[in-house]
């Protein structure tokens, strides 16, 4: 899952052991990356 | 009954309307209030193909939001399950608005431009393709052309002698149409709701018109308020002649 530091705005990837931090800052919020392609929501 | 309504309009603009019916029974007069809300069809956006969304809401949020959004519904040249696309594309900082939705068919569009669907701000977009489908109120409340219908006895005030000098006059607050002495139908805004204001200085009695009810409707701007009262009537009839048909068959 792709990932971008919410300070230094640089793609982070997790790994298992890592836990939730940015490995080149160490700031601990991370914002998830929209996926690419076309959502379809029904409107119910 | 007899089946001879009479029906008398009080006010009425292209939205909104306000009308007495007299020949009318309860049940009667509540099925016409439950089929100007559920059976007569209007468009609304029914799924929602996001390509970029980058604002604050997700999107699920802002298909709830596009749904409620009311779309022109030209009833004689759609059939209940037509489908019309539209599309949206807007760029932050701005509001997206009812107004920037594009329709593919130029008889469906948004019926109010300045409903806010969602605010951008600077680097944020929003981008979709939606399907708009028409059907009644009963599939879903997205659909329900009548958004404020309801109604109420007539009321009928007789006025009395003249209260005693020293008498203080409690107000007397009613809600739409009263009919007058003389039979004359008044909106009760003209004298604030309150009937003292009216007739002050007099006893007053306050009685239901049998068999007369007052109607207000409201729409939500998909088609005008004529349309609306028409296909519920028209509905009613359906159905009727199709319960007559099942039993006589």
């Amino acid at each position: 899952m792709s990932y971008k530091c919410s300070r230094c705005k640089r793609d982070v990837t997790l790994d298992e052991y890592g836990g939730v931090r940015c490995p080149y800052c160490g700031h601990r919020v991370l914002l998830k990356e929209r996926g690419g392609g076309i959502k379809e929501v029904d409107v119910h | 009954m007899s089946g001879e309504f009479d029906v008398q309009i009080i006010e009425r603009d292209d939205r909104q309307a306000r009308f007495v019916v007299r020949g009318l029974t309860p049940a009667l007069a509540n099925g016409f209030r439950r089929a100007m809300i559920a059976d007569v069809p209007t468009f609304a956006i029914d799924s929602v193909r996001f390509t970029e969304n980058s604002s604050v809401m997700f999107d699920e949020m802002i298909g709830l939001r596009l749904g409620l959004v009311p779309l022109t519904t030209p009833l004689d040249e759609f059939e209940i399950g037509d489908t019309v696309t539209v599309a949206l594309d807007v760029e932050g900082p701005a509001t997206a608005y009812s107004g920037d939705i594009e329709s593919s068919d130029e008889l469906v569009q948004p019926a109010d431009e300045n409903i806010p669907i969602v605010e951008l701000k600077e680097g944020h977009s929003l981008e979709f393709e939606a399907d708009a489908v028409l059907d009644t109120g009963k599939e879903h409340a997205k659909q329900q052309g009548g958004v404020a219908v309801g109604f109420r006895h007539l009321q009928s005030v007789t006025v009395g002698d003249d209260i005693g000098e020293f008498d203080e006059q409690e107000p007397e607050i009613l809600r739409g149409a009263i009919e007058t002495d003389e039979g004359e139908v008044v909106l009760t805004k003209e004298f604030d709701h309150d009937l003292t204001n009216k007739y002050p200085g007099t006893e007053l009695t306050v009685e239901d018109v049998p068999g007369a009810y007052v109607f207000h409707v409201e729409t939500d701007g998909s088609f005008d308020v004529a349309e609306l009262v028409l296909r519920a009537a028209e509905s009613l009839g359906d159905r009727a002649d199709e319960l007559h048909d099942a039993v006589t068959a």
